[in-house]
């Protein structure tokens, strides 16, 4: 292998490491990190739908009934295919 | 394709040609392999193993080690499980870092991303589209280049590894079954008990739909055709003749050929994609299998290409038999989508 200071850099480096990575342990850590974030946003989207539906009346979204949808949509997908199938 | 070299000048006097000819400098250090494989590939299977020896016997013997040491260990053609175990110790592919993975996937984000935006209409949405289509097929090209360095010239797809692609494919394949079973269940739902808004009856009423013995019969029978024909350039490859140039044109004529009357089933179909859920069925299912025709015939292209720069031998061609499963598919979704949606669905 030719060895010079760029290639150094790049052997070392991070980038290398996470992003172009082949190693199966590496990117399982990577699916945790970003199962355990997922799973945050989901259970903040949760959060949300609750505190609309906490009193009768607009609580959260201000009457934006298509937002209210979106944000459905949205927990449900987060919550199956970016928390679930990654951590699971 | 031993063909050129079964017959003519005998075997012994063109040793030192081909040697000659794959080493640019004196020491045979600098062969390249590449070349190498390629004229070893055309002596033919019967050469290649037996008298492999005799290849080399009248150059010094310190040659003779080194080119037999390099040749067992990095030959991709020759490579079993047992050389490349003796190389690394161990027989499977550990993939080196690759860019092209966290690439690809930045490149089909941006390509679902634009396909969202453009059909709603957003500012810029078909330039997004565009780009995320562009940087995807860039991707793909590449990577596969990659696979084709690491397998062919390299040598890394041994037995085991070869095991391992073939499921990852069946797999592949079998998710493929899984979407055509979904777009099958739509069209179900909507034709055995069909709905009051279309006249509880399928086709729904008022609508004038295609006769499936003319243009959908003759697509019927240039797809199995087209599955024969791959079949003889598979056979061809196995028994190295240059008839798999044959098998391979014929299979991509007859690709083309269907492609074009499915493209004049279109323009003069009597109903529309918005003709309520006849239309909508008709032209999510047959468009998903079209665009997978049109998937499989650059694999074939691709598959046939390789075949003329020789990276396809007797035993190993891994590629093209992806191919083939994928038409073979790509051709059984057509006889379901014949069979159920323009006879069965044509029938009142």
């Amino acid at each position: 292998m030719r060895l010079s200071i760029s290639s150094i850099i790049f052997e070392t480096s991070v980038a290398r490491r996470w992003l172009y990575s082949t190693n199966h342990k590496d990117i399982g850590t990577l699916y945790i990190i970003f199962g355990i974030f997922s799973a945050i946003i989901g259970t903040l989207f949760s959060v949300f739908i609750r505190m609309e539906l906490s009193f009768p009346g607009n609580q959260l979204f201000n009457g934006n009934y298509h937002l209210y949808n979106v944000v459905i949509t949205a927990h449900a997908l987060i919550m199956i295919f970016f928390f679930l199938l990654c951590l699971f | 394709m031993g063909y050129r070299y079964q017959k003519g000048i005998p075997f012994h006097k063109k040793r030192f040609r081909i040697i000659k000819r794959c080493s640019k400098k004196k020491n045979y250090e600098s062969l390249d392999w590449r070349w190498f494989n390629h004229e070893i590939f055309l002596l033919g299977r019967k050469f290649r193993i037996a008298k492999f020896h005799k290849f080399f016997k009248t150059d010094n013997q310190q040659d003779f080690n080194l080119i037999l040491l390099n040749f067992t260990r990095l030959n991709p053609i020759l490579n079993t499980r047992a050389q490349i175990n003796e190389l690394h110790g161990h027989s499977f592919h550990l993939v080196t870092p690759s860019p092209w993975p966290i690439f690809t996937s930045i490149a089909s984000f941006t390509l679902l991303v634009g396909v969202v935006a453009y059909m709603h209409r957003y500012e810029d949405g078909g330039l997004t589209l565009l780009l995320g289509l562009i940087s995807l097929i860039s991707c793909m090209a590449i990577w596969w280049r990659d696979v084709i360095r690491e397998s062919t010239w390299q040598g890394h797809h041994t037995v085991i590894v070869q095991r391992g692609l073939r499921l990852g494919f069946a797999l592949f394949i079998l998710s493929e079954i899984m979407f055509f079973f979904s777009v099958f269940w739509a069209f179900f739902h909507s034709s055995l008990a069909p709905s009051i808004e279309i006249g509880s009856v399928w086709p729904p009423v008022g609508l004038t739909i295609l006769n499936p013995w003319e243009v959908p019969f003759l697509n019927t029978l240039v797809l199995l055709m087209s599955g024969v024909t791959i079949t003889l350039a598979h056979h061809c490859i196995v028994n190295q003749t240059k008839l798999a140039n044959l098998g391979f044109l014929l299979t991509i004529i007859l690709a083309i050929f269907f492609t074009a009357l499915q493209g004049f089933e279109y323009i003069y179909a009597p109903f529309e994609f918005s003709d309520g859920i006849y239309g909508s069925t008709f032209f999510f299912s047959t468009g998903f299998h079209g665009f997978h025709v049109f998937v499989g015939t650059c694999f074939i292209i691709v598959c046939w290409i390789r075949f003329n720069l020789k990276h396809f031998t007797k035993t190993h061609h891994l590629g093209f038999e992806f191919a083939a499963w994928y038409w073979h598919f790509v051709d059984v979704v057509w006889l379901f989508l014949f069979v159920s949606i323009y006879w069965w669905g044509s029938l009142s």
